[in-house]
């Protein structure tokens, strides 16, 4: 498959930064797949998402080997050609329900300034009728007329879900959608993303903190230690045997249904972020002088990417 | 209840009950509420956003009080403690909670925060104070030195440590957690519930740890009670609820919590959104797929389905032959 998004050695600065926020990492992500992006706070995994949308202040350094969707530059781009871009064809849901809604407007208001955006007013509101129905708003033409403190955050999460698809975009960016919701409505909020990606052929990119979260619908996974890729490849694999020691730590650090209960949970312990060698060193359990002096590149490593010096070395567990 | 030579409980919830009254329609946030908390027993408390989870703490908190049934520590009514000894009861019961940074003071270097309470209760001052904080400090794996800086200049993991700190200056017994590690990166809250596991096996502090999130109480919990909409659905050892989960919200709260294993693909989550909660019968029942009529017309009550576990669902037995997941 084609890819729709792709980037290259993508980096991002903020003005008076120590280091990059986002420094060389590379992706791709096509039609109908999903791509999840997981890292801790700090670890850049927000600012890949504004970098793709072109949302950064001017004043942040962005550069990139390659930043391409549907074929086009997103680099070099004029900025109505971004506003058109984001009105159609790339489509956000942010973690926070409430901050996303002005609370002094109605929902059906600030879903029509969308359609209005995209051009595709009053033409696209049957569509957003039925798109409010697909992701269980029932009589959506009565809640339209709702103001915000009206709906549940799953509720306008939902609504969000819903106007960001009305225009037909062909990638959704979901920056921990479901961060500030209840467990059962998160796992219905990721099943209606889930589906509406198979059914609309959506490039999907949610990026997240919780590893667990994103087991459940992402094919593949990039994992960023600050801001450096540490680890990629299919979901599946890097469960199984995750090849970067911080990956197996947030692995390991989360409690699980099916694991032991009451036992000390191997944490990692605090440590800074270096620039030189590999970032996470400081933390590492196994990291050795190398690891210090040199910055490892991603490399294959049992059907993974994995940017460490020791991937290889087989673990005795 | 209990036919067990159990220790008597060191904090009971009875059939507690609450409306709020204060926003255009009254909500009933509780609905015969109870449960218990021996010496030195961590109790998981887990539900949904609106289940009364929180309002169960700040009643024992004594920051709402019930309109109706009885809140008991150490078999004393919490009405009688706080008439005649309000800073006895606080000093035993001490509260953790979500924000770490939003619950101290600013100004207020973390230090003075640790010191505050043993202040307050005249139990150090002056350089005794400064030297049971550096003590409290360092039995929450943290530097003394931290303690001249001020909470914005810490980070998340390290201003709860000190939040659990300061609740531990006046050696509680009960510690009541609210969504106390949230908020935190995955390995952060590691640390902190590592830490919690410790000042129960050290200091025998009982908790009531109140979360949304099913692995992390389980975990954690000895013991633990499912809320849902106001009312007890399920409780019991935890191993029992998460094994042989016998209310239909319980066994969509386990098969809806993130899990990292990708092969594991559980059906729809959960059925259609509840915009109108009934006034009669099983609050869960618009969402429970195993709902019959008796569930809308008559109110489930707790019955024991196993040792010490109950369950508040009319159709517990015929759940016990549905397998689990």
């Amino acid at each position: 498959m084609t890819a729709i998004l792709s980037a290259r050695g993508l980096t991002v600065r903020y003005p008076g930064a120590r280091r990059p926020a986002v420094e060389n990492v590379s992706f791709d992500l096509s039609a109908g797949s999903t791509l999840a992006v997981v890292g801790e706070s700090g670890s850049g995994k927000s600012t890949i998402a504004l970098a793709i949308s072109r949302l950064l202040d001017p004043a942040v350094e962005i550069r990139a080997d390659l930043l391409t969707f549907e074929g086009r530059d997103l680099l070099t781009m004029d900025r109505a050609g971004l506003r058109r871009l984001r009105a159609r064809r790339i489509a956000m849901v942010f973690q926070s329900p409430f901050g996303s809604w002005n609370p002094t407007r109605t929902i059906g208001a600030q879903l029509t300034d969308g359609l209005r955006a995209a051009g595709i007013w009053p033409s696209g509101r049957d569509r957003l009728l039925t798109l409010l129905r697909r992701v269980g708003i029932h009589e959506p033409a009565d809640r339209l007329r709702d103001y915000p403190h009206r709906f549940s955050g799953g509720m306008l999460q939902r609504a969000m879900i819903a106007g960001a698809l009305v225009a037909r975009p062909s990638l959704l960016i979901a920056d921990e959608p479901t961060s500030a919701l209840d467990t059962t409505v998160q796992a219905e909020i990721l099943d209606i993303l889930d589906e509406l990606r198979d059914e609309h052929q959506l490039a999907l990119m949610l990026i997240s903190h919780d590893l667990g979260v994103v087991a459940r619908v992402a094919s593949s996974t990039l994992v960023l230690y600050g801001g450096r890729l540490v680890e990629s490849g299919p979901t599946t694999a890097l469960y199984r045997n995750a090849g970067h020691p911080y990956t197996r730590a947030l692995l390991a650090a989360a409690p699980r249904l099916d694991g032991p209960r009451k036992v000390r949970l191997p944490a990692l312990a605090p440590g800074p972020v270096v620039d030189h060698g590999c970032a996470f060193a400081p933390r590492c359990p196994q990291a050795e002088s190398r690891c210090a002096e040199t910055t490892p590149g991603l490399r294959p490593v049992s059907g993974l990417n994995v940017a460490c010096h020791l991937a290889e070395t087989p673990r005795s567990t | 209840m209990t036919k067990t030579a159990d220790p008597p409980p060191l904090l009971e919830v009875r059939d507690v009950h609450k409306t709020f009254t204060t926003g255009p329609r009254p909500v009933r946030a509780l609905r015969g509420v109870s449960l218990s908390v021996r010496p030195g027993e961590i109790v998981g408390l887990v539900g949904e956003s609106g289940s009364g989870k929180s309002t169960v703490a700040n009643l024992i908190l004594g920051l709402e009080h019930p309109d109706a049934g009885d809140i008991r520590y150490q078999d004393r009514a919490l009405p009688d403690w706080l008439a005649r000894s309000a800073r006895g009861y606080r000093g035993a019961v001490q509260a953790v909670f979500q924000d770490p940074v939003q619950a101290m003071d600013s100004r207020k270097t973390i230090g003075w925060s640790v010191a505050e309470p043993l202040v307050i209760h005249r139990v150090a001052r002056g350089a005794a104070a400064r030297e049971r904080v550096a003590d409290l400090l360092r039995s929450v794996h943290l530097d003394p030195a931290l303690a001249d800086r001020y909470p914005q200049q810490i980070s998340g993991g390290q201003a709860q440590r000190a939040g659990i700190a300061r609740a531990l200056a006046l050696e509680p017994a009960l510690l009541v957690c609210d969504e106390a590690v949230s908020a935190l990166d995955v390995s952060v809250q590691a640390q902190i519930l590592n830490l919690l596991l410790e000042i129960q096996d050290r200091l025998g502090t009982a908790m009531l740890f109140i979360s949304h999130a099913l692995p992390v109480v389980r975990h954690l919990a000895d013991s633990m009670v499912v809320m849902y909409a106001g009312t007890v659905v399920e409780q019991g050892p935890t191993e029992a609820v998460c094994q042989a989960a016998r209310h239909p919200y319980t066994r969509l709260l386990i098969s809806s919590s993130p899990h990292p294993a990708p092969d594991r693909k559980p059906g729809r989550a959960a059925t259609a959104p509840r915009e109108q909660m009934p006034v009669t019968g099983c609050r869960f029942a618009p969402r429970c797929p195993l709902a019959v009529d008796r569930c809308r017309a008559e109110d489930p009550v707790l019955r024991q389905v196993g040792t010490a576990h109950t369950t508040a669902c009319w159709r517990a037995e015929d759940l016990a032959t549905v397998t689990s997941r």
